[in-house]
Parts: structure tokens; sequence; C-alpha cells
């Protein structure tokens, strides 16, 4: 992936990021993208050097309990390269993106 | 909330699962992070829902859509295995592989032949042998004879099929069925089509549904019910040019009209007559009138569909039953043979019946041909394997560990092997249309015989054997070996063990070698002893034209018919003799009726071949004529009957007595007498193996039937088959509508007779020869090696004075040694081998010391000439140079 050039859906993805929404599950409600983009373009982000990540401490999650969270944050590079993006995506400006819609339990 | 326990129960859970399945192609160094991540994310979503248990249907769904997401996660991940340690060994196996290509195109070469010839022969075998039949629930088709008079099967009556389909539970539906060669005319020319008539039944055993129009109706199916006819979509497209509007018309069949009723799919595929275009319904008599009715015949196939969870013993067991207890509703004629019970199996087991032996012996065959070229290649991979310790060494030492290079080693194998056996699927493709190309006619289900799935997926799971097999041999070898030692030695120097393997190899490949080997020279010599068997007749330059006339003609128009055709072929010019028989030898034709003697008990008559011949017809044919006279133009309709009898039946009744002026009965007993007035050799009817010979002759004016189809054989000055065309023209000179069904020279049929003894025996040669050459290859392969490796020891004898000739014979002996190992291995193989041909033999024993011997000596020679260029080689070692090389 080139500089300047990225997809729509890794925009909103750093978007996201930047605006606080820091691991995968979040990413992926907050954005309404499918775990089958967002994981494999967080993986591209992270390899063209706009993000990087760890894993949260063990004991955290066992203390909320929940399951573990990798934790994803903008790198410098990163940072700038969203600023570029957001110019040309002008949609983008309306953000925080809306919160998708929550499945619910069944009544079983 | 979250016990252990609880987590636990998490990961057991299908998503979950799911997500660890997909996990599989992450790269192994990726996957623990991956997995985590991904579970991490689904549990998330779970809980946001509720646990997995109480989940709703659409719920679940949608969280196995979630995981099954992953796997687009994952296979975008798949470009970081370039990286991995295997994709590491496939690019150095591939560089590895290209630096030798000519190693690598042997091998590669070998291995297609292997793979392409097997599955080749797998996908002929496959329809046949392992496949059901293509109908539904094939399993529970059945077919049933009647048990003959010497144990052997006969076809049923259909008074027994009454009986049994009024009396049995365990059928379904059953059906019977006999051949039915009706004379299709119209517009076109007169054509001979290959039909069968049925009962209604018929297709619902089969369960096959006609394309167009329907089945046969069961009240059409009585004594002068509708006649109405199902055509095969081959014929329907080839004659009435596909037109859908073909139902309910007529066509004339036998020159009788036919209303078409059904046109069957062009899929429909069937095993109970394979070149069959066209059924009409048997219209026997139910009622079973007398027992003198064509309904008491033994003539007609039975096969009959069981209900579900019926078996053959409880249908076996059934019939018996009915068999053992007579009822008065169904009565039985003195000689019927349901008193002794049906022989009942499954309809797969008795349409493959005669054709099983011959193909699991190529089967085999092939299998044995694999066996040896994957030994070659087991040889080859040990031998470059040997010549890259060093390079498996160094690589140690710089820290590989030892099942690194064992796994690098099978990679490349397996490379090797996978591109072998694409090559193999090309030479599979190429192997089939030869197969088809050479077939027997009439071979089974010849039309499923392609590279499909199956073909496929056994040509896959050989190769992977294959891969492994061939590549865990030399790479434990290279785990086991002294790797650090090896760093001291350079690639030319001897390591024992490793010898001891290759040496091993070669003899099993001999061995091999020879079981097949000896297998096509048994098959080779049972066919040279077949055709070394007089037909009784002189086959040479004879045409034979088989005419039917129309079903319409009576007894003299159709005498008149054949009189009129027998005298317009003899004006053909270049035509020197014309004679007319109701049965060709073979041809294929059976046509037998008992023969009773005067002053004899018997009640069944010695089954004969019946022959009604024109007079002149047993001199042209040059059949010898033995005692008494032959026929003549006095053995007219009006003339005292008289018959002409095989020297076999004469010999069978009155040994060396003279039976001329005795007299028999033909056919009924309660025909007429016939006065024997001559007896002349035997013939060979069914086929040049055949032991049957019993035989009688009259001239059809005598013969109490007239026969609807007779044929022509023909002799002429120099080449008969040009003389074709004009013969023709005569015969239809004579009346136009009447067809030749069947042309051929008498030389073609005696070869057709035993195609499928020749089809065999061309296998078995082409695969005998491969074993011969790879053999002899791996017999190179090893001696030459050996050389390179004792080079210095051969420099060092010859330094010492030992002499060239010496040193000739060292390397022949040990090669001879090897050989001779495989020889006697081989023998006792082959020895227990062999007798699984023994249908297919003739006139030799399957274990012939002469073929056994023979086979051995042209190994030996094979060997010699193999062992030869590696031992020249190593005389002209030059000893200065050999001992400069350490």
């Amino acid at each position: 992936m080139g500089k300047g050039s990225l997809s729509y859906a890794a925009t909103v993805i750093l978007q996201a990021i930047s605006s606080g929404y820091l691991y995968g599950f979040d990413i992926i409600d907050v954005t309404g993208l499918p775990g089958g983009t967002v994981y494999p373009a967080l993986r591209r982000l992270q390899e063209a050097g706009y993000l990087s990540s760890q894993w949260e401490k063990p004991t955290i999650a066992q203390d909320e309990p929940r399951p573990q969270r990798k934790y994803y944050e903008l790198t410098r590079s990163g940072r700038d390269v969203l600023v570029e993006a957001v110019k040309r995506y002008r949609l983008l400006d309306r953000t925080p993106p809306r919160k998708q819609r929550q499945p619910r339990p069944s009544r079983a | 909330m979250f016990s252990n326990f609880h987590w636990r129960r998490l990961v057991s859970k299908p998503h979950l699962n799911l997500i660890a399945l997909i996990g599989i192609i992450v790269p192994t160094r990726l996957r623990a992070d991956w997995r985590q991540e991904w579970e991490a994310e689904l549990q998330h979503r779970e809980l946001l829902l509720a646990s997995w248990d109480r989940l709703d249907f659409r719920n679940k769904l949608h969280l196995m859509r979630r995981s099954a997401s992953a796997f687009w996660d994952a296979l975008w991940i798949q470009r970081q295995r370039w990286e991995d340690e295997m994709f590491q060994d496939l690019r150095y196996g591939s560089r590895m592989l290209l630096k030798r290509p000519g190693f690598t195109l042997t091998v590669i070469f070998i291995l297609s032949l292997g793979v392409g010839a097997s599955t080749a022969i797998f996908s002929a075998v496959n329809p046949i042998l392992f496949e059901s039949l293509p109908y539904p629930e094939a399993r529970q088709m059945m077919m049933m004879w009647d048990h003959g008079p010497d144990g052997a099967r006969q076809e049923v009556t259909f008074g027994t099929y009454r009986e049994i389909s009024e009396r049995s539970r365990s059928f379904e539906s059953l059906t019977v069925m006999r051949p039915w060669q009706p004379t299709l005319t119209g517009q076109a020319e007169p054509e001979r089509l290959e039909g069968q008539r049925v009962s209604a039944s018929y297709f619902d055993v089969l369960r096959v549904m006609p394309t167009l129009g329907r089945i046969f109706d069961p009240s059409d199916d009585r004594p002068n019910g509708a006649k109405v006819a199902i055509l095969s979509d081959k014929l329907w497209q080839r004659r009435f040019g596909a037109d859908s509007g073909i139902i309910g018309r007529q066509i004339s069949l036998d020159d009788d009209n036919y209303t078409v009723v059904g046109v069957m799919p062009n899929t429909f595929e069937n095993v109970l007559a394979p070149s069959g275009d066209v059924w009409t319904l048997l219209q026997y008599d139910s009622s079973l009138p007398t027992f003198e009715s064509r309904e008491w015949g033994h003539h007609l196939r039975m096969i009959g569909r069981l209900r579900s969870g019926i078996g053959r013993d409880e249908v076996s067991r059934d019939i018996d039953a009915i068999a053992r207890t007579q009822t008065s509703e169904f009565p039985r004629p003195a000689w019927s043979a349901l008193k002794n019970g049906l022989i009942v199996n499954s309809l797969q087991d008795e349409i493959t019946r005669d054709i099983k032996p011959a193909l699991l012996a190529i089967f085999f065959a092939v299998l044995l041909v694999l066996a040896i070229a994957c030994v070659n290649v087991t040889n080859l991979l040990l031998a470059r394997g040997a010549q890259r310790r060093g390079e498996f060494a160094i690589r140690n030492a710089l820290g590989a560990g030892r099942l690194r290079v064992v796994r690098q080693l099978v990679t490349e194998s397996l490379l090797l092997t996978f591109l072998g056996g694409a090559l193999g699927m090309l030479v599979a493709e190429f192997g089939v249309r030869a197969l088809i190309a050479l077939s027997p006619p009439g071979l089974l289900r010849a039309s499923a015989i392609r590279v499909d799935a199956a073909a496929f997926a056994f040509a896959i799971v050989v190769t992977m054997l294959i891969g492994i097999v061939v590549g865990l041999i030399p790479a434990l070898h290279a785990y086991r070996a002294d790797l650090v030692g090896s760093l001291k030695l350079t690639s030319r120097q001897s390591v024992g063990g490793q010898q001891l393997i290759r040496q091993a190899l070669v003899v099993a490949e001999v061995a091999l070698a020879l079981v097949l080997l000896v297998s096509a020279g048994l098959l080779m010599i049972s066919l040279q002893r077949l055709f070394a068997i007089p037909a009784g007749f002189n086959a040479s330059n004879l045409l034979t034209l088989r005419v039917q006339t129309s079903r319409r003609f009576d007894t003299q128009a159709t005498q008149r018919f054949f009189v009129q055709s027998l005298n317009a072929v003899r004006q053909v010019p270049g035509v020197t003799a014309v004679e007319l028989t109701s049965q060709l030898p073979l041809s294929g034709d059976v046509d037998q009726y008992g023969v009773h003697f005067e002053n004899d008990n018997q009640k069944v008559g010695y089954s004969s071949f019946r022959y009604a011949v024109s007079p002149g017809y047993l001199e042209m044919m040059e059949i010898p004529l033995r005692r008494g006279r032959s026929l003549d133009s006095h053995d007219v309709a009006a003339a005292p009957l008289a018959a002409v009898i095989s020297e076999s039946l004469a010999k069978h009744k009155w040994g060396d007595q003279d039976p001329i002026g005795q007299r028999v009965r033909l056919g009924p007993s309660d025909g007429p007498w016939h006065t024997i007035v001559g007896v002349v050799g035997d013939v060979k009817q069914t086929s040049l193996a055949a032991s049957d010979l019993h035989a009688f002759y009259t001239t059809p004016d005598q013969w109490r039937f007239s026969d609807n189809t007779m044929s022509l054989v023909i002799r002429a000055a120099g080449n008969t088959a040009s003389l074709m065309p004009a013969i023709r023209e005569a015969i239809w000179s004579v009346n136009k509508d009447q067809p030749i069904v069947q042309v051929a020279m008498m030389d073609d049929l005696l070869a057709a007779s035993e195609a499928e003894r020749r089809f065999a025996l061309i296998l078995f040669e082409t695969f005998g020869l491969a074993a011969l050459a790879l053999a002899g290859a791996g017999i190179y392969g090893v001696i030459s090696y050996s050389v390179t490796e004792r080079t210095r020891e051969i420099g060092v004898r010859l330094a010492l004075g030992a002499e060239r000739r010496n040193v000739l014979s060292l390397i022949m002996r040990q090669g001879l040694k090897l050989t001779l190992s495989g020889i006697g291995l081989g023998l006792l193989l082959a020895w227990a081998v062999t007798r699984l041909l023994t249908n297919l033999l003739y006139g030799v024993s399957a274990t012939d010391p002469l073929i056994f011997g023979g086979v051995a000596f042209v190994l030996i020679v094979v060997a010699l000439l193999a062992c030869y260029w590696p031992a020249r080689r190593a005389t002209r070692i030059d000893p200065l140079i050999a001992l400069r090389q350490e």
C-alpha cells in the first residue's frame, strides 16, 4: 500500500482509532465494517507502519472479567496519513461514526 | 461469572472451533496471536448477545458468519507465508531441482508414466469393478438364472418369471427381457437396430424415466397388445432429427407399425444392452396356455429390484421356499428348472462376471509398473541424497536441525511427485483414449471410461503416497547418517548402509519386473496357441455378409429371396464361390438345438450347433468330409430328410463306429427323423478356445422353419473386399428393402473373437516392456553409481597390477548378483501370482517352466547389458588420476 492511497475502509479505521476506539471489536462496532475487512486492514496498516499494537496485560482482562484486548495506536506517520486522507474523504468530517445497532439476545 | 470452567466451555463452541480450524492455514509463527485476537472478538460478540446455549438460531448463524469472516483475514496473511520455513524449503528445493535438470526430468518422466498409466487403467476399471451401476440404489438390483443341466446358468422361462413375480414378496419390481433386432424402414435405407423386448416393468426396475413421453403401460403387455416403442436418445437424434413431435408417431419396425411412446435421456446407460437403441413390449401370454408355447422356453434374462431392507440371503431363502412348494395355481412342466431354485446374484456381479478377472489382472499389472517406477525414483533420490551429503553436513553445522534436513528432502520429493503427477494426468488422458481405441468391442460401460473425479482423486492419492514414501526413505537415511563424519568426506566416498538399501531396491525391482514379464509371456503364448488352433475351415480371404429378410416374408418368399440373392452374387465378376449358412462360425452367432438319437432314452438332447446351409457350403468352407457324403442339391424339401453331423458329435455317441444311416431328431423330441448321411470335421463356433463342437448341418429346404437371417460367404479371385459394392448392388437388385446387417472378413471375425485376450495381452506387453526398461535403468543406475564410488579402489587395484579383465568381471559379477537375487525372489512371487491369470490362459500352465526360464534369461541379458557400460568405464579408470583424487 503506497503512501497517500489509503482506502476508504482503512481511513475509517484509522479515524476510529484516533477517536479512541482502540481494539478490534470496538472498531468493528463503531465503524460497522465486517470483521473480515477490519482485521486484514489492521494488519495492513500495521505493516505499513501507521499503527502499532500491544496486548493488554492478562490480569486486567481477568479482573474485569472479559476477553483480553489487543490495543492499536496510531504512529506519527499514521496520524499524518490520516490527516491527508480525511481531506480527500470529506464525508468523514461528520465523525464520530454512528453506532451500529446491537443484536439483541433471544427471548429463549 | 467467568470461572475457568466457563472459559473452557466457551472454547468448545462451534464458532470458536471454526476459528481454530481456519487457524490451520495461518503461518505457524503468527497463529497464536491471530487466534487470540479472533477468539476475543467472538467472545465479545457472544457476551453482547447471550451465552451460546441461549442464543436462537438466527443469532447463532450471525456468530458463525462472523467467525467465518476470519477466513478472509487468514487468507490475507498467506502473503507472509513466503517467509515461512516451508516456503523456504520449497524455494530452495526448486532451485536444487533446476540445478540438475537431467535428474529432475528423468524422475518426473518416470513418475508421470507410472501415475499416468495407473490412472488410465483405474479410469477403465473403476466404472466396472468399483462404482455401482448408473441407476438409483443399484445395490438392490438382482439378476436371476435357472440352474442349467450341467449346473451352469441358464436363462429363465416366462412361466418362472410369472410365478416368482406373483408369489415372491422380496421384490419391488421384476422384469424379463430378450434381445430384439428389428429392421427400421422408412425414408432412409433399411437399418437393423439393436434392441430389447421387455416386460412392461423394465424401466421401473432400472428406475429410469424417458425425457420425452412415457414408459410402457402394463395393459399393453399382452398378446396382440398395442405395438409401442421407446427409442434411445442416440437413435432419436440420428434417425429422427431429435424431433420432439416424435411421440405418438408411427415408425416401421420389421414391417409393422409401432407407435413411439417415449425417448430415453442421453444420460441413460443401459448395462443390459449396451448398444440397445429401441425397446418394445414382450407381449407374452401370462395365462400360460400350454407347456409347448414360447412362454416355457429358456430364453429370458430376469432382473429384479429388491424391496429396501431385503438382502440377498433373504431373497434366496424366499425363492427357495417358492421353488420347493409347487402350487396348483402355477403349474410347471416336467422340465422346469425352478424346482432346483434359482441362482440369485447382484446385477453388478453378474454383468461383470466375465470381464472381472481380466480387468483385475490388468489393474494389478499396472500397480506393479507403478511400484517399479517408485523403486526407481527412490533409487535416484538416494543417489542424489548421497551426492548431497556434504551440503547437508554443512547446513547441519550451520545450525539446521536434522528434522529440517529431512523436511527439505520430503519437500523436494513432494515437489517432484506433484510435477510428475500433473504430467501424469496428461498421460492418463491420452492413455484413456488409447484404451478406448484398443478395447474389445462391446466392453461394458465403455462410455463411462474417462478421467473423472474418481480417477483424479486416485491420481492425487497415489501421487501423495509416492511423494511421501519415496521421499521418506532417502530422508530418513539422511537423518540417521553421520553428518559430522560426512563433512570430512567428499561426495565420492562410499557409505555402506546406503548402498545396501539401493541394492535391495534393485532386487525388488527385478523381482517385480519378472512377475510382469512372466504374466505377459504366459498371455502371449496363450494367444499364440489359440491362433494356432485350426478353426475347422479355411478362413482366409473369405467375405461374409449377414442379410436379414423382412418378417413379412413367408417361408417361401424368404427362401426365394436367398436363392435369388445367391444367384445374383454368383454373377458378380470376380466372385468364384458363394454359399449360404444360417449361422456363421466365430461371429457371435449361437444357435443350438438338442439332438435325440434313435433307440436312446435320453430325455434332454445333446446340445448341438445347428447350421442350415446351401449345398456346397461344406466344400466351399473346406470343412473336411470324414465319412459318407456331403449335402447336395438332391436334398430338397420332398427328398428324404438328411443330416450331416460333426465328428465330435459322432464320436460322442458312436465312438469309432460308423454312424451313417443312423437316425436323429433335430430340435424338439417330437420332430421328424433325419438320416445321417455324412460326418464332417469340427468347426469352432463360439471361440477358438471353445470345446463345444457338437454340430449338425441340413439344407434350408429340409429344416422345419425358415431362417430370416442368413449369412452369405463369398470367395473371389484377388481381393474379395473390393467387390463389396458390386455384391451389395447384386443383393439389392433382388429386393432393395432387405438390410445387410453385417459385413466382415472372416479373418477379422476370427481376431475379434479373441479381442478380450488380445486387449489384455497388449496391455501386459506394454507394462512388461516398461518394467523391463525400468529394471534395466535401475540396475544401470546402481552399478554406475557404485563404479563412481569405487573409483579409488579400482584405481588401487589397477595400480597393484589387476588386469582390466578382472575389473570388468568384478563389476559385472556385482550386477549379476543383484539380478540373480531379484530373479530368485521374482520366480517365487510369479509362481504365487500367475495362477490369478488362469482364466485368461489357454493351453499353457500358469507355472510354465519355459516361460519362467525364458523371462529370467531375458532379464539376465538386460542386466548384463546394463552393467556392461559402467563396467567398461571402470576398466578405463586411470590409476594415476583415481589416486590423485583424494
